[in-house]
């Protein structure tokens, strides 16, 4: 793998912008579908776009979603399997974005721990071959799957509160959800990318919370007895 | 000149220009949609000065229009004996020592970059030199140097770039200040737009942030988006849909570049790589991608030099393409449907391109 990432880093900026941008949607939208599969299956690939600051695990794994896995499969000349493939690879690279995030070096041990089944297809297979020949620095490379797989009831962790979540809400659209904590704080997610889009401090632990049908107000109560009326504002559209 | 507001400190580092050199060129460079226009009309509003709006779709925008408009408007003004048939450094001349100490004249040219000049030499053949007292005030977009025909080594000149880093905060109060004007003040769609805004329960404040963001400091996209929404063809804030009038307006972009004229598969490749690449690149990358000299590409680019953004980034010389508008325009175009196969074989290029690079 050093030898991809050696090459990588020869290129200009522009062409490794370039490659780690465009790559999988050129291919996608030239219909060469192999190489995509190829692509999103290379651990040097996924390694080099979440180690480029321009990138990172959460473009990595929108990456995955240029091509519709359950629209896709009943199109004959889809590859179901392949297509499993990297479903699983982007479930397991949704359950440690968290982790990720913080440390970047931890990606062959996260993805280790939640692919090393013999009953994953051939494709993670390869993958797992590739990531047990990391040798660029000292991991921990777990022996049995001891880490949560993909395709189970965890979609994502979303990490920031610092105690207990006494109390949790969706917004009506879907998109947002809200936490009250025993850390004194009310956080308001992005449930797509597990961004954290606002944090609400209080003076006690907040323990429930609500959100009216508009999406944007939040009523929270905590531990003191008080309720906190709070509106999500300045939100800007995609 | 109702609806003009803002864009003071372009006005300021004018007057400043002014004070300290007794005479000169002072360019303010923007990109389309930046207000360029505006600032000089509202310049010649208040100051009552010469002008000449160069304007290509009118046909005004060649030299011997300029020269006979300019000539009336000092004639008339200053009172100039056996002027007809002057030409423009004389006609500067004798407005020249008319001029008491405290007067100065002020020539507005709006659009150096609408100009049609076969001849060499200056845009509209301004002069080389000036006569003390004597200021031209002109606007033009972005240019390369070789586009720049205005040579004039012996009078001071400054620029003064609205897209400059130094701007920007001041550029996005002055937008926010232009929707405000449309809330508050503007008669013919104030109302439409309170209601709009009242039927969603949006936060005002949150409206006025959400445009400015959305209009990414251009006023053209302004004028054409906030009275779309008082006509109620946005249904969200998402503002997707581009409006008529800026369609328009980009489509007279596309005409300029002569895409609808014969075929121009080259240039339409080049700018399809740079839709479908999204990240600024290089030069060098366009040629390889599209099998081109880069010599060719290099002037292609610079035939679009208006409509792209260019970049140092890392130490080289990028490209993009310049407005989110823009783009979506180019992505929506008729051309990129009905001819699929090239779109395709762009992404095809790109991609073993890329590959090809990282063998």
């Amino acid at each position: 793998m050093g030898e991809f990432a050696d090459k990588l880093a020869a290129q200009s900026p522009a062409f490794q912008r370039a490659y780690l941008g465009s790559l999988a949607p050129s291919l996608v939208k030239s219909a060469n579908l192999e190489k995509y599969y190829k692509t999103l299956t290379d651990f040097d690939f996924i390694t080099a776009k979440i180690n480029h600051p321009e990138f990172g695990v959460q473009p990595l794994i929108e990456d995955y979603d240029l091509i519709d896995h359950r629209e896709m499969s009943n199109n004959s000349e889809y590859n179901f399997k392949k297509g499993t493939s990297l479903e699983l690879i982007q479930g397991a690279l949704r359950l440690s974005a968290h982790i990720l995030v913080a440390d970047k070096r931890q990606l062959a041990s996260q993805l280790h721990g939640r692919l090393l089944n013999q009953k994953m297809p051939e494709e993670i297979q390869t993958l797992l071959a590739q990531i047990k020949q990391v040798k660029t620095f000292p991991w921990l490379c777990p022996l049995t799957t001891s880490l949560t797989p993909p395709g189970g009831r965890l979609l994502r962790t979303l990490n920031g509160h610092s105690d207990s979540v006494l109390g949790v809400a969706v917004t009506p659209n879907g998109q947002q959800v809200i936490s009250a904590s025993s850390d004194k704080t009310l956080k308001v997610w992005n449930l797509a990318t597990g961004e954290v889009i606002a944090t609400f401090t209080g003076e006690y632990p907040i323990s429930c919370c609500a959100v009216a049908p508009d999406g944007m107000t939040i009523v929270a109560g905590d531990t003191s007895g008080r309720v906190h009326f709070l509106r999500l504002q300045g939100m800007r559209e995609e | 000149m109702r609806s003009f507001c803002g864009r003071q400190f372009v006005f300021d580092a004018f007057k400043q220009f002014c004070n300290k050199n007794r005479s000169g060129y002072f360019t303010v460079v923007g990109d389309a949609g930046m207000g360029k226009s505006t600032i000089a009309a509202k310049y010649v509003w208040d100051n009552k000065s010469p002008c000449y709006f160069n304007i290509r779709s009118d046909g005004r925008n060649r030299t011997e229009l300029f020269l006979e408009s300019i000539r009336k408007q000092l004639i008339k003004r200053y009172q100039l004996q056996n002027a007809d048939k002057a030409n423009l450094a004389d006609l500067l001349e004798q407005v020249s020592k008319k001029l008491t100490a405290g007067d100065r004249l002020v020539i507005v040219v709006d659009a150096l970059d609408e100009v049609e000049q076969e001849t060499g030499g200056n845009l509209l053949d301004l002069p080389p030199s000036l006569p003390e007292r004597v200021y031209f005030l002109l606007t033009r977009r972005p240019y390369t140097i070789d586009k720049k025909r205005l040579s004039a080594p012996d009078v001071p000149v400054d620029e003064l770039d609205l897209s400059a880093t130094k701007y920007v905060g001041l550029s996005r109060e002055d937008i926010k200040e232009y929707i405000q004007f449309f809330l508050n003040v503007d008669e013919d769609y104030k109302k439409a737009l309170r209601q709009w805004i009242q039927d969603r329960k949006i936060d005002e404040n949150d409206f006025v942030e959400q445009v400015a963001t959305k209009s990414e400091n251009n006023f053209m996209y302004l004028r054409y988006i906030l009275p779309g929404i008082a006509k109620g063809d946005y249904n969200d804030l998402t503002l997707k849909q581009l409006p008529d009038g800026l369609k328009d307006y980009y489509q007279v972009h596309w005409v300029r570049m002569g895409m609808d004229e014969k075929p121009q598969e080259v240039k339409v490749f080049i700018l399809f790589i740079l839709v479908e690449i999204g990240t600024p690149i290089t030069c060098e990358i366009i040629a390889d991608i599209a099998d081109q000299d880069e010599y060719d590409v290099q002037s292609v680019l610079e035939e679009w030099i208006e409509y792209l953004k260019k970049q140092h980034i890392k130490g080289e010389i990028c490209h993009s393409i310049y407005h989110a508008s823009f783009l979506d325009f180019l992505k929506a175009k008729r051309v990129l449907d009905s001819k699929r196969k090239l779109f395709q074989e762009v992404n095809q290029r790109i991609a073993d391109y890329l590959i090809r690079k990282m063998a």
